[in-house]
């Protein structure tokens, strides 16, 4: 699990390092505002990218996110808001 | 060819599975059962997270399966092609009986994704023009309304099938009484826009590949069955629910998705339902070793997993191997692996194992296998392990044949494998010219038989073992789906105009875990060469390929016009641009 509450910034740096190993790129290729499909990224390895994050943050996540929050920055922007929100600390 | 462990050298007898005479079609068995055993449960739906379980006892399937074909009969006549378009669960199973008792042809679908353009349903419907489209209310209404919209121009009758449909009593409404040759579904092996070819499988194929299946095996009303396999997939809907009502056994289901977040959850299942059978893919014992997590397998016991079959897409031996190294701790015994080969065209399976024969593995010359020769490796060179997919079932023949001039070829060389029998389907839904080729092929000098072509390539051992080494058909298998290179293609030459239509080629390789990726090689216009940015198109080219086609190419070349191989009838050469690729020998744009 993550240390503390993971924020936007690390939570994007982790998709894109998640995103690298799994897609076979370069880091640097990976551009956190790209649609998760300009990536390349199908739908069961949607379901990997989010069990991952669930397993890093300690908490459940819906596989529809993906299609409501269609790129890291979005994905990212939100997971934190909600962990934010679930902690009370924002 | 080593061999590394042996069997006993018998064969199976030859002649075809008796089926008991009164048994006709499969809706005559869910008739018996209901009437034997109405109170026992057939079917459980495990939900995800938080769902609620789900049961149909086989009293309440007959009941609500009857309903559902009293008003099919009501609005259809016999021979009429139904869309069965469901999210996983127990509504499909109703909605799949109640066309088999009616003698609705039922047209099992993949549920399109949400944010596809155009995906392969409308190719679909065009080919087998249904007229009803059967989903349930929650589906269209709720979760997925854009379905309705997307199916408007079929002129579908739709019908609702759920638990909340109130059916009335329908006890006294007759039935039509099906014969064996009756078409009982079509099996579309999965979407494809350009050419979809629905596989006919009749009540007589599906009574006897069940047959076979339950021989080999050695099903019995207590070989109970935890599938998280999709039901629009022949593996899912005839190794899973349609063979358990056939031998009688309990069949637990959970959605493909459950699976793929939770794989160990399928292994609890299997424990908490002391299931004798489950099975999947290759990737999904790939999935489940690298999920493995021993916190959550507490209490988790799979002593009881006599058969965990394995096919679909090519077994690999290193998963084979690992998977029982991982879960022996957990009570999987390694014999309980069971590698099969089968396709659609067969209606399921073609070749299988012995129940706890443990499967049987070789080691080859790796580079002799690529020139399609089955030899041991000499030293120093790389081997390459290769699984046993079992032998022929009973009652059907399969032979090893020379694709270029259809010549049998002997135990121990490669070629491509045939197979006949009752289980080989009628053909493909009006497609005559194209099931010709596929479904009546002749071996030279045999002029008796006719056999079908399966694509792939194999050899058999001095014992009839099988083992499945490559294929000759253009599709690409990811995760037990086939693509077809030909609609990837088109969706790739639709992403920009400087795209050449008909010069490019999509193929699968296998990466470094032997697992096989998406690869596109696509012709550039000459005109655009100096004057297009290259990043920017095959960022297009790899949206519309995930949207459309739900897999992601893991490399996109771009190349100079005129230079992807073509026949001289302007075929494009497919193997020939993956020697190229795998070469380097393209001409690629910078």
């Amino acid at each position: 699990m993550a240390p503390g509450n993971p924020n936007e910034p690390e939570i994007r740096d982790w998709c894109v390092k998640h995103l690298a190993r799994t897609l076979d790129l370069p880091e640097q290729t990976i551009d956190p505002e790209a649609k998760f499909t300009r990536l390349g990224l199908d739908s069961a390895n949607s379901v990997y990218l989010l069990v991952e994050l669930e397993e890093w943050l300690g908490t459940e996540l819906q596989a529809e996110l993906i299609f409501e929050y269609p790129s890291i920055t979005e994905l990212a922007r939100y997971l934190a808001q909600r962990a934010a929100g679930e902690h009370g600390t924002s | 060819m080593r061999q590394v462990s042996t069997e006993p050298a018998e064969r199976r007898p030859s002649s075809a599975p008796a089926i008991p005479v009164e048994v006709t079609s499969l809706a005559s068995v869910l008739r018996n059962r209901a009437a034997e055993r109405p109170d026992d449960a057939g079917y459980i739906f495990l939900p995800d997270r938080r769902g609620e379980r789900l049961q149909l006892t086989y009293s309440e399937l007959y009941t609500r399966a009857r309903a559902v074909a009293v008003r099919l009969a009501e609005h259809g006549n016999r021979g009429d092609r139904a869309a069965l378009l469901f999210p996983p669960g127990l509504d499909f199973v109703v909605a799949f009986f109640g066309c088999l008792l009616a003698g609705i042809i039922a047209v099992p679908l993949m549920i399109p994704r949400r944010d596809s353009a155009r995906d392969a349903s409308a190719a679909l419907l065009a080919d087998c023009s249904p007229r009803f489209a059967m989903t349930s209310r929650e589906l269209v209404t709720v979760a997925r309304p854009d379905l309705a919209e997307r199916f408007s121009g079929a002129e579908l009758e739709w019908l609702f099938v759920d638990a909340a449909t109130a059916e009335s009593n329908t006890a006294g409404i007759a039935l039509p009484n099906l014969e064996p040759a009756d078409i009982a579904f079509l099996q579309y092996t999965s979407g494809s826009t350009s050419t979809p070819k629905g596989v006919i499988v009749s009540h007589d194929n599906l009574l006897h590949n069940l047959e076979m299946i339950r021989i080999a095996f050695g099903n019995t009303p207590q070989s109970t069955h935890v599938t998280w396999v999709p039901h629009y997939h022949d593996m899912g809907l005839i190794l899973g629910i349609l063979q358990s009502l056939y031998v009688g056994a309990l069949c637990v289901l959970m959605a493909p998705v459950s699976f793929l977040q939770r794989p160990l959850s399928w292994l609890r299942a299997i424990s908490d339902f002391q299931a004798d059978l489950a099975g999947g893919p290759n990737f999904a014992y790939d999935r489940c070793i690298k999920r493995h997590r021993p916190e959550e397998m507490h209490g988790v016991d799979l002593s009881c997993w006599k058969l965990a079959y394995n096919g679909a897409e090519p077994v690999r031996a290193e998963t084979i191997e690992r998977f029982a190294t991982t879960f022996a701790p957990y009570g999987f015994a390694a014999n309980s692996a069971h590698p099969a080969y089968g396709m659609a065209e067969a209606t399921l399976l073609i070749a299988s194992g012995k129940r706890g024969g443990g499967p049987l593995i070789r080691t080859v010359s790796r580079s002799a296998l690529q020139r399609h020769r089955a030899v041991p490796p000499t030293p120093g060179e790389d081997a390459y392990k290769v699984v046993g997919c079992g032998r022929p079932l009973a009652g059907t023949c399969l032979a090893i044949v020379d694709p270029d001039n259809q010549r049998r070829l002997r135990a121990g060389r490669i070629g491509e494998i045939w197979t006949s029998g009752p289980h080989v389907a009628r053909g493909y839904w009006r497609h005559s010219g194209a099931s010709a080729a596929v479904f009546q092929a002749v071996i030279d000098g045999e002029p008796e038989g006719v056999w079908l072509r399966t694509g792939d390539l194999g050899c058999v051992d001095e014992n009839d073992e099988l083992y499945v080494t490559g294929r000759i058909k253009d599709v690409i298998i990811v995760r037990g789906v086939n693509h077809y290179p030909q609609d990837i293609e088109n969706t790739v030459q639709d992403c920009h105009p400087a795209l050449r239509r008909h010069c490019g080629a999509a193929f699968g390789v296998l990466d470094q875990n032997g697992e096989e990726q998406l690869v596109i090689v696509q012709e550039v216009e000459r005109a655009y060469r100096h004057d297009f940015a290259i990043g920017e198109v095959i960022g297009s080219i790899r949206e519309a390929v995930t949207q459309e086609h739900d897999i992601a190419p893991r490399e996109i070349v771009l190349v100079r016009s005129g230079t992807v191989p073509q026949t001289t009838s302007g075929k494009i050469q497919r193997s020939l641009t993956k020697q190229m690729f795998l070469a380097r020998s393209l001409a690629v744009l910078q």
